[in-house]
């Protein structure tokens, strides 16, 4: 086992994963039919969410493990740093859109 | 057995403790990669209870919340003093839980390198950082949790 690769191909895998959620998680709430369908796929839509975000963790992470090259400490280093700054700009994200939702600003 | 284990008050007690484990896990990692000693058994042990205690935390949180929440709590907050501890708070919380997972899973992953190797990759402060954000957000969502049982419970006075 490669051990960068495998730290690199998480890391990407991560940032898909926290991207992913937060842009269908704002998508369906302004979406009514994507938010039925995510419902009708596992009986509720943050179950469906939750299956999509760690199935698309999972396969990306085995997708980039396998088709990486030159991995090396750089390309680690702001892949780290790619998945600190989207996942603090995605919680951000989504407090901000659920409190504009709930005080009408759209 | 399955019918106490399944119970509302022990899915609630299951999941907050499972997530403070993780929360506690992450911060003892925290403490090891400060420390510069780079105790493989250590890190490893830290980083995979803290994986493990959040999936837990996950599936106990989450069965109580499809199974429990949207039909019996919910309604309650809707309908009390501040909506807004559902509209926002809980909105919020249960989509940043997602997030925890793949990052603890790459945190562990990181405690899988020699001591050479992490040393010449240079990413020691971000990984304190991301290790720092997971805890980080545990809290965060732990209060969040807090809110929305208060709402619950006082709102409607």
């Amino acid at each position: 086992m490669n051990k960068l690769k495998l730290i690199y191909s998480s890391s990407i895998s991560s940032v898909l994963a926290v991207t992913f959620v937060t842009i269908i998680t704002i998508f369906a709430e302004l979406n009514a039919p994507l938010k039925n369908w995510l419902k009708a796929l596992t009986g509720h839509h943050w179950t469906s969410k939750g299956v999509m975000s760690i199935l698309l963790y999972t396969i990306a992470t085995l997708l980039i493990y396998f088709l990486a090259k030159n991995v090396d400490g750089k390309k680690i280093h702001n892949t780290l740093w790619t998945v600190v700054v989207t996942t603090i700009m995605g919680s951000f994200a989504l407090f901000v859109f659920y409190l504009g939702h709930h005080l009408g600003w759209y | 057995m399955w019918e106490i284990l399944l119970s509302k008050p022990v899915l609630i007690g299951l999941h907050l403790a499972f997530a403070i484990i993780g929360i506690d896990a992450f911060l003892w990692l925290l403490g090891e990669i400060k420390n510069d000693s780079w105790r493989k058994a250590r890190l490893y042990w830290s980083a995979g209870a803290g994986v493990l205690s959040f999936l837990l935390s996950w599936l106990f949180g989450g069965y109580y919340y499809v199974k429990y929440y949207g039909g019996l709590v919910k309604p309650i907050i809707q309908g009390g003093l501040a909506p807004w501890a559902h509209n926002i708070i809980m909105e919020t919380k249960e989509h940043i839980f997602l997030f925890i997972i793949p990052l603890a899973i790459t945190s562990l992953f990181i405690t899988l390198l020699s001591e050479d190797e992490f040393k010449s990759l240079n990413i020691k402060r971000v990984l304190m950082i991301l290790v720092v954000l997971v805890a980080g957000l545990g809290l965060v969502i732990g209060a969040m949790g807090f809110v929305i049982s208060a709402a619950a419970r006082w709102g409607v006075q």
